[in-house]
């Protein structure tokens, strides 16, 4: 695993752990991250179970959640 | 689970909710892939394509990980292509966007339109490229239809009596054209293994490494037990047969071996649950991508723990193909 992946992975896990948190304290299911996101239930409910969400994924929740992507995450 | 594996596991007394967990998911994304396809290409001409998934999630056994390893085959000349076909390829990238699953690795195999011709038509010789060869015996081997499956069935029929073609049917015993095209592309996998570290580090040797000595070694384990138990070689059989996930092929053996290769049977598949249980883990993951050269491997880690299974887990394979009703056939068709 290069450096840049390790850190564009950590980035991924960061991004997404703090997205989880959100929707921990909405109380979200995956049902309803799927109904805001318009994304599969089936695919969320795997997305829950990954460390880490490829950065486009990640962004999507965030936008159908209309979370706000601190500017410290916002790095790209 | 698939009920040929669910009885096989049953008789083996061996649990495998890893796996069990894995075939559902696989089957929930086929099921949400077939109404999101009906839907979406609702307006695309009948029989003229079709939508294949391969890899884990034709394994049944998908993991949140997964890739969404696919082909779009064409089962004649389909008109107006130039919108049609890339309508249907950014139907499968949206449909794995709403999965949230990664982009597919990008080595040419996957994610492209075949036709199905060719897939039944070329086999051997310099047209038979290894691309083709291993769409081919992926096909037959893990393969699920998301869009029409009659024709998936009916393709894999005309691939299947295309290695049938010069016996007369059904042919007594083990068809040796079809075994011999599965160990070809065994073979294959494994000396591209060697290809793809020679010259410099690959960077993904380690999780490859692992998965080449467990995962697609059961895979062809898998198959090489449906053909060397194959009594009459006819369409019907192998369709039934490659129907299974590999697992299932493997472990319908139980009913055929002796209690201390049941034994053996049953090591294998906790082999099988718990590398699937580590690729789930995304430290494990992490530990294998940070192998890159075998010298990395660190006595005592994960890894070599995995390593020291997949070794124990040939010694099953052996006693299991070696040692019991398969043994004459094994040693006939395996060897020369």
């Amino acid at each position: 695993v290069t450096p840049v992946e390790t850190e564009e992975r950590a980035f991924e896990r960061e991004l997404r752990t703090r997205i989880m948190q959100e929707i921990e304290s909405l109380g979200l299911s995956a049902e309803d991250v799927a109904q805001r996101t318009g994304m599969l239930p089936s695919g969320v409910d795997a997305l829950f179970q990954r460390r880490s969400w490829p950065l486009p994924v990640a962004f999507r929740v965030a936008r159908g959640l209309d979370l706000e992507i601190r500017p410290s995450l916002d790095r790209r | 689970l698939h009920p040929v594996l669910e009885t096989g596991c049953q008789a083996l007394d061996v649990e495998l909710p890893t796996l069990r967990g894995a075939h559902d998911r696989s089957e929930n994304w086929i099921r949400d892939a077939k109404d999101y396809f009906a839907e979406q290409l609702a307006d695309v001409e009948d029989d003229t394509l079709d939508i294949v998934f391969l890899g884990s999630i034709g394994r049944r056994e998908a993991s949140p990980e997964s890739d969404l390893d696919f082909l779009v085959i064409a089962h004649q000349l389909i008109r107006e292509s130039a919108s049609t076909v890339p309508r249907v390829m950014t139907a499968v990238d949206a449909f794995r966007n709403d999965l949230g699953l990664r982009e597919p690795g990008g080595t040419g195999v996957f994610g492209r339109l075949v036709a199905a011709a060719d897939l039944v038509e070329r086999i051997g010789l310099d047209e038979d490229t290894n691309a083709h060869h291993t769409r081919r015996v992926l096909l037959l081997l893990e393969s699920v239809s998301a869009f029409h499956p009659r024709m998936h069935d009916e393709l894999l029929g005309a691939i299947i009596n295309r290695y049938l073609a010069d016996y007369a049917t059904p042919k007594d015993g083990v068809p040796r054209f079809l075994l011999n095209d599965v160990l070809r592309y065994w073979r294959t996998m494994t000396v591209d293994y060697q290809a793809k570290k020679w010259g410099s580090a690959d960077p993904k040797w380690g999780l490859r490494y692992l998965k080449l000595i467990i995962s697609r070694k059961l895979m062809v384990a898998g198959t090489v037990a449906s053909l060397l138990k194959c009594e009459a070689a006819a369409e019907a059989y192998f369709l039934d047969e490659f129907s299974m996930p590999p697992l299932a092929r493997l472990a319908q053996l139980h009913s055929h071996l002796s209690t201390e290769r049941c034994q053996d049977l049953a090591a294998v598949l906790r082999i099988a649950e718990e590398f699937a249980t580590a690729l789930q883990d995304e430290a494990f993951r992490d530990e294998a991508q940070s192998v890159t050269k075998r010298a990395d491997i660190e006595v005592g880690s994960r890894f070599d723990y995995f390593r020291s299974q997949a070794k124990l887990m040939q010694t099953h394979l052996e006693s299991i193909f070696f040692d019991d009703f398969l043994a004459d056939r094994a040693r006939t068709y395996l060897s020369f």
